[in-house]
């Protein structure tokens, strides 16, 4: 046995740990190794030398200043239930449904896992779509809008009147969609596309501010077409305001004879 | 059979003096231009003048452009430019530019001059209705933050000024075309043959004659005229919805037309007749072989119409407007 494994084995050898059959080959190795032996002498007197330390005893002094410090937590204590009292009892509470055994535990986890996924695909495949629907279509007529603006801002009057016809697709136009139909009758260059817009107005003439606007327009119209479209629609939803205008218009020499002739049946109507 | 051959005889005659009248006093010039980008569909603007103008589509993609001018200098250069070509001067009679794959010609506004104008079967053609616009360039895209298109309020304040949006005298016949056409016209007639495309024509004196080969796409279109009849062949498998207002005259089809409205606009007193007419539109297509809307004017407060019907289920939407005519929505091939 080399010298190295004998050492790790002193300390057992001393205390009397070793089994019989290594005790023997260290017993034998250290009558012939001097360095062993030496080791082996040296650590025996630390051992002894260990057991000569007395054991202390605890003093009356260490004695009284352990009830004082037990008095002390004791006081604490009671001087701050509450706080303690319900964190401990919560605890307790918990702990009486918490399962010991380590199974138990997986399985709760497992479940409440499971219960949320289930929880989470509820949320998104059962209120979920609707609110993605309305979005969705709001985004739409939100698209629609947009693209109908800058349809009629286009060049090629086509553009423009496929931007008139989709503008009656739109079921709730806001302000500013009006607005560019309106500017649109009164400023489009072409003729037709002044037209589609009256017959694309019709639908929101419920409103006053398109009322007042169709009402105002009539005024500026220099084409006879548009005149007589504008008359036609105001007659037909009864716009009383527009009587003055179709005076107006009446009077006007310069006015050509079939839209006066319509003017006038307008006037009837509305009266 | 004696007849006949004497009037073959005038007309012969007539169809001679015409011609060589015509080619006798008038000067001609030839000008060959190219849009930029034959690939992309290029446009032909004519933006203002008096005088007939000829387009017709051909197999090629040069623009030809030949101009016809009864200007006195014009005719009769003095001597001693004998042997010499004009290449300029105040009686010119077009000025052409191409930009951004748009040729815009722009007549002399003092002098008649016709124009025969040979383009590419895919060219956009656009006829006046567009000389306010142009004075501001690129207008159409120019928008402010509030949606308003500033050269449509520039338009605006130049209609306020009184200058009108299409500057225009002569007949217009285009033949041949697959692009879009556009016409605004003051005077004269619109014919137009074998189209494509989608057309927006308004003539405020004039008759317009319009043949679609096929229609391409669901384009919205628009026929207005003021003193003058309408008369449209559709392709008939077109699947559109038109609305047809008439003032003093009536609306003729041999369509097969869903009436979807025909109510008597102005006069609520004779619903007898506003009610006979929705009756027989309201249901299924029916043959409406026979005047659609229009109503003898001895009845009390009858006074024009409008209808709109479904052409083979209805589609995009034609809007035809006659004050002084007649509307026709002829069945084509």
């Amino acid at each position: 046995m080399k010298c190295e494994t004998i050492q790790a084995n002193i300390p057992e050898y001393l205390s009397g740990t070793l089994d019989s059959e290594t005790s023997q080959q260290v017993k034998m190795h250290i009558s012939e190794c001097t360095t062993c032996r030496q080791k082996v002498e040296a650590m025996n007197l630390v051992w002894s030398k260990l057991e000569q330390i007395p054991e202390e005893e605890p003093g009356f002094a260490v004695r009284s200043r352990f009830y004082h410090m037990l008095e002390a937590y004791k006081i604490g204590m009671n001087n701050a239930p509450a706080k303690k009292a319900v964190i401990e009892r919560v605890n307790e509470w918990l702990a009486v449904w918490w399962p010991r055994k380590p199974v138990f535990q997986f399985g709760i986890t497992v479940a409440v896992l499971i219960l949320g996924i289930l929880i989470g695909f509820r949320m998104n495949f059962g209120t979920g779509p609707k609110n993605e629907i309305t979005q969705l279509k709001d985004e739409m007529s939100e698209m629609r809008q947009l693209v109908t603006l800058s349809l009629l801002t286009r060049p090629s009057a086509i553009d423009r009147l496929q931007g008139v016809a989709m503008s009656k697709d739109i079921i709730n136009p806001d302000e500013k969609h009006l607005s560019a139909l309106i500017n649109t009758l009164n400023t489009d260059p072409n003729v037709n596309v002044r037209l589609a817009v009256v017959t694309a107005l019709e639908q929101f003439s419920d409103t006053l501010w398109v009322r007042n606007e169709l009402v105002q327009s009539l005024e500026h119209q220099q084409s006879p077409l548009v005149q007589i479209y504008l008359i036609d629609l105001l007659a037909k939803i009864r716009e009383q305001n527009a009587l003055e205008t179709l005076k107006t218009i009446i009077d006007n020499p310069e006015t050509m004879e079939p839209v006066k002739k319509r003017a006038r049946l307008g006037m009837e109507k509305i009266i | 059979m004696k007849r006949f051959v004497k009037k073959i005889w005038i007309t012969l005659l007539v169809l001679f003096f015409t011609t060589s009248v015509s080619y006798a006093e008038s000067y001609t010039e030839r000008k060959v231009m190219k849009f930029n980008n034959p690939s992309k569909t290029g446009i032909l603007k004519i933006v203002s003048g008096e005088g007939n103008i000829t387009v017709e589509g051909y197999d090629g993609n040069e623009v030809i452009i030949e101009t016809k001018s009864t200007v006195e200098n014009l005719l009769n250069p003095p001597d001693k430019a004998k042997g010499m070509k004009r290449i300029s001067g105040s009686g010119m009679t077009i000025y052409a530019e191409e930009e951004n794959n748009t040729i815009v010609i722009t007549r002399s506004m003092q002098n008649e001059v016709e124009l025969a104008i040979q383009v590419p079967y895919n060219t956009s053609i656009r006829c006046g209705g567009e000389k306010t616009g142009e004075s501001v360039k690129n207008a159409g895209q120019a928008v402010t933050e509030n949606g308003i298109n500033i050269g449509m309020m520039v338009n605006s304040i130049l209609a306020s000024l009184n200058i009108p949006g299409g500057v225009f005298g002569g007949n217009i016949t285009i033949g041949n075309i697959t692009g879009d056409i556009e016409i605004s016209t003051l005077e004269g007639n619109i014919t137009l043959t074998n189209i494509s495309g989608g057309v927006v024509a308004n003539a405020i004196d004039g008759e317009l004659l319009i043949t679609f080969k096929k229609i391409t796409g669901d384009k919205p279109m628009a026929f207005s005229t003021i003193d003058g009849d309408i008369d449209v062949t559709l392709p008939s498998d077109i699947r559109a919805t038109v609305t047809a207002k008439n003032v003093e005259g009536n609306t003729y089809t041999d369509f097969e037309m869903a009436i979807t409205s025909g109510i008597n606009d102005i006069d609520s007193k004779s619903s007898r007749f506003s009610n006979n007419l929705s009756e027989a539109g309201t249901g299924d297509p029916k043959v409406v072989n026979q005047k659609l809307s229009g109503f003898p004017n001895n009845l009390a407060g009858m006074y024009g119409n409008t209808v709109t019907g479904k052409i083979n289920g209805g589609g995009a939407e034609i809007l035809m407007t006659t004050v002084d005519g007649d509307i026709f929505i002829r069945k084509g091939k």
